[in-house]
C-alpha cells in the first residue's frame, strides 16, 4: 500500500528541494505580502476612521485585518504554478514524458503541488502568521477551532488544486494558458473575500458567494479562526460545502483529462 | 535628428509587427488574456464600488473621486504594460546568452530590445481606464478645458515615465544578480499603492512615497491638482523633473549594466 504512494513522496519531495534552491524569491515574496498589508491596513484604518463607526457589517477593524492578512497569506500557501507547469511541458513537448510515465497524472501533480505548498508553509505562512498572532492576539480564537481550522485548510488546498489543474489542462487545447490563469485569478481574489470580507458584499450577493468554491478556499478556514459564534450545525454546513466541491472538481477533471488527453498535440521531437 | 527619429519610429513598426504576427500564434489565449486584464482592473472598481456600500467616503474623497484616482493610476501604467513588457523578459536574454546579439547591432540597445515586444493586452487596460477616467469625471461634475487637457497629459507623462524608469531600474539588476524576477515583481507591486489617497498613509510612509520611491507622482498628486486644486502644494512642480531624472538615471544604471555584463558563455 505505501509502496504504491513512495513515487509520489518522491515527487514532493524533489518539489520541495527544487523551490528551495529560490531563496532570494521568498526573501521578496514576504517582503511583497509585508506591503500588501501595510497598504490595506492603512486602507482600512481610514475607512473605519472616516465612517465613526467601530463595527461597519458586523465587523471590528482588527477582526478585517486578521481576515485579510489570513486570507492573503493562504492564497500565497497556495500558490502552486501548477497550471504554469503543466502549460510549460505542454509548449516545450516534455509533456510527453509526464504520460508515458507510470504514474497517474493528476496524482502526480497533486504531489508536486504538495510539495510547494509544504515549502511556502513554512517559509511564508508560519511568519505571516506569527506576525499576526503578536499583533492581534485578541481577535483570534484559540481552542478547539485551530483544529477544524487546519481541517479545513487542507480541503481548501484540494479545492484550489482541482481549479489550478483544470486550468492546466486547459492548456492542452490552447497551449498558452496566461490569460485564463490570470483570469482565474484576480476572480478567485474577488469572490472568495481575500480582498473585501464577504460580508461587505450586499447580503443577497453574499448568500451566493458563500456557496461558491471560491469562498470555501478562503473564506471558510478564516472563518473558523476569527468568528465566535460557530454552531456544530455550522461546521457541518461548512465542511459539507468545501467536500462537495472536491468531488464534484475531481469527477469533473477526470472526465475533462479523458477528452483534453485526446486533442492534445505533442510538440518537438 | 528628424531623420533620425523617423529612422527609429520605422524600425518600431517593423520589429513589432514582427512580434504581433508571433503572438498570434496563442489566438485563444490572446483572447481570453484582453478579457483577463479587463477582468483584472474591474476587481478594483468592484472593490471600491462594495466600499461604498458602507461608507460614502474616505476622508475627503468620495467614490467617484477615488474611482478617478484609480483611472489615472491605471493611464499612468498602461504605457508600461504597452511598450515596456519585454523587460520581464531580461533574466531569460541574459541566461540563455542570447543578449548577445543587442551589442551588435547598429542601434540605441535599449531602443532595440523594448521594440521586440509589444503588449497587445494592455489595449484592454488602454480602453478601461479612459472609459473610468470619463465616467468618474461625468460624475464629478469634472470640466476638460483646454488648459486642464494640457495639463493632463503631462502630468500623465510624467506618471508614466516614473513607473517606467523604476521598472527599468529594477530590471536591469538581472545584469548583476541575473534573476531579477523578485526584484520586478516587488517594485511591480508599488504601483497598488498609486490607487489609493497617499492622505490614508501615516507621515512617514507619506514623506517615503514622496521622496524616496516617487510613487505619489504617478496617480495621487496629479489627481489631486485636477480634483481638488485648493489642497496641492508646491510639490506638484517637481512632477515632471522628477519623470525626467529617473528616466535619465535608469538609462544610465542600464549602459552600466550592459558594460558590466559578462555574459553566460553560451
Amino acid at each position: 500500500m505505501l509502496n504504491k504512494y513512495k513515487k509520489y513522496f518522491l515527487i514532493t519531495k524533489n518539489s520541495i528541494l527544487t523551490t528551495a534552491t529560490y531563496r532570494f524569491h521568498f526573501f521578496f515574496s514576504i517582503i511583497s505580502s509585508i506591503l500588501y498589508f501595510i497598504i490595506y491596513y492603512f486602507l482600512w484604518y481610514s475607512i473605519y476612521n472616516s465612517s465613526g463607526n467601530t463595527i461597519l457589517n458586523g465587523m471590528t477593524f482588527s477582526q478585517v485585518i486578521v481576515y485579510i492578512c489570513l486570507a492573503y497569506s493562504i492564497f500565497i500557501l497556495f500558490k502552486t504554478w501548477t497550471e504554469w507547469g503543466i502549460s510549460r511541458n505542454i509548449i516545450s513537448g516534455q509533456i510527453m514524458m509526464d504520460l508515458v510515465k507510470p504514474y497517474n497524472f493528476h496524482q502526480a501533480n497533486l504531489a508536486n503541488a504538495l510539495g510547494f505548498v509544504l515549502f511556502n508553509f513554512i517559509c511564508i505562512t508560519i511568519p505571516v502568521f506569527l506576525i499576526i498572532f503578536t499583533m492581534f492576539n485578541s481577535t483570534i480564537i484559540f481552542g478547539i477551532n485551530l483544529i477544524f481550522f487546519a481541517i479545513s485548510l487542507c480541503f481548501a488546498f484540494l479545492i484550489s488544486f482541482s481549479i489550478d489543474y483544470s486550468i492546466g489542462l486547459t492548456s492542452f487545447y490552447t497551449e498558452s494558458i496566461w490569460g485564463i490563469s490570470i483570469t482565474k485569478e484576480v476572480v478567485i481574489m474577488a469572490l472568495s473575500g481575500t480582498l473585501i470580507p464577504l460580508s461587505f458584499f450586499p447580503d443577497s450577493i453574499e448568500l451566493i458567494l458563500k456557496f461558491l468554491p471560491f469562498a470555501a478556499m478562503y473564506h471558510i478556514p478564516v472563518n473558523i479562526v476569527i468568528n465566535s459564534t460557530l454552531s456544530i450545525l455550522d461546521y457541518f454546513i461548512m465542511f459539507s460545502i468545501q467536500l462537495f466541491w472536491i468531488i464534484f472538481l475531481i469527477i469533473l477533471n477526470k472526465y475533462f483529462f479523458k477528452h483534453a488527453i485526446k486533442v492534445v498535440t505533442i510538440n518537438g521531437g | 535628428m528628424l531623420r533620425n527619429l523617423i529612422f527609429y519610429l520605422k524600425l518600431y513598426f517593423k520589429i513589432t509587427g514582427q512580434y504581433i504576427k508571433a503572438r498570434m500564434q496563442y489566438r485563444t489565449d490572446f483572447l481570453i488574456s484582453i478579457i483577463g486584464i479587463i477582468f483584472t482592473n474591474i476587481i478594483g472598481i468592484l472593490f471600491l464600488w462594495v466600499l461604498s456600500l458602507s461608507i460614502p467616503s474616505i476622508g475627503k474623497w468620495k467614490i467617484d473621486h477615488l474611482m478617478f484616482l484609480y483611472g489615472f493610476s491605471l493611464l499612468a501604467v498602461t504605457p508600461l504594460q504597452l511598450f515596456f513588457d519585454h523587460i520581464w523578459m531580461l533574466r531569460y536574454r541574459l541566461q540563455e546568452g542570447e543578449f548577445i546579439k543587442y551589442y551588435l547591432k547598429p542601434l540605441n540597445s535599449m531602443f532595440y530590445y523594448i521594440s521586440e515586444v509589444f503588449d497587445l493586452k494592455g489595449l484592454g487596460q488602454l480602453g478601461f481606464s479612459i472609459g473610468i477616467l470619463i465616467y468618474s469625471s461625468i460624475k464629478i461634475g469634472f470640466e476638460w478645458t483646454f488648459l486642464i487637457v494640457i495639463i493632463f497629459i503631462l502630468l500623465l507623462f510624467s506618471a508614466s515615465l516614473i513607473m517606467i524608469s523604476l521598472m527599468i531600474i529594477a530590471a536591469s539588476t538581472a545584469f548583476w544578480i541575473t534573476n531579477s524576477y523578485s526584484v520586478l515583481a516587488f517594485v511591480f507591486n508599488f504601483k497598488d499603492f498609486s490607487k489609493y489617497p497617499l492622505s490614508i498613509f501615516n507621515t512617514i510612509f507619506r514623506y517615503f512615497f514622496t521622496f524616496v520611491i516617487p510613487i505619489g507622482f504617478v496617480a495621487f498628486y496629479p489627481t489631486t491638482l485636477l480634483v481638488f486644486p485648493e489642497d496641492i502644494n508646491a510639490t506638484i512642480i517637481l512632477s515632471p523633473f522628477i519623470g525626467i531624472a529617473l528616466f535619465i538615471l535608469a538609462y544610465s544604471i542600464w549602459k552600466k549594466g550592459m558594460n558590466n555584463w559578462s555574459g553566460t558563455g553560451t
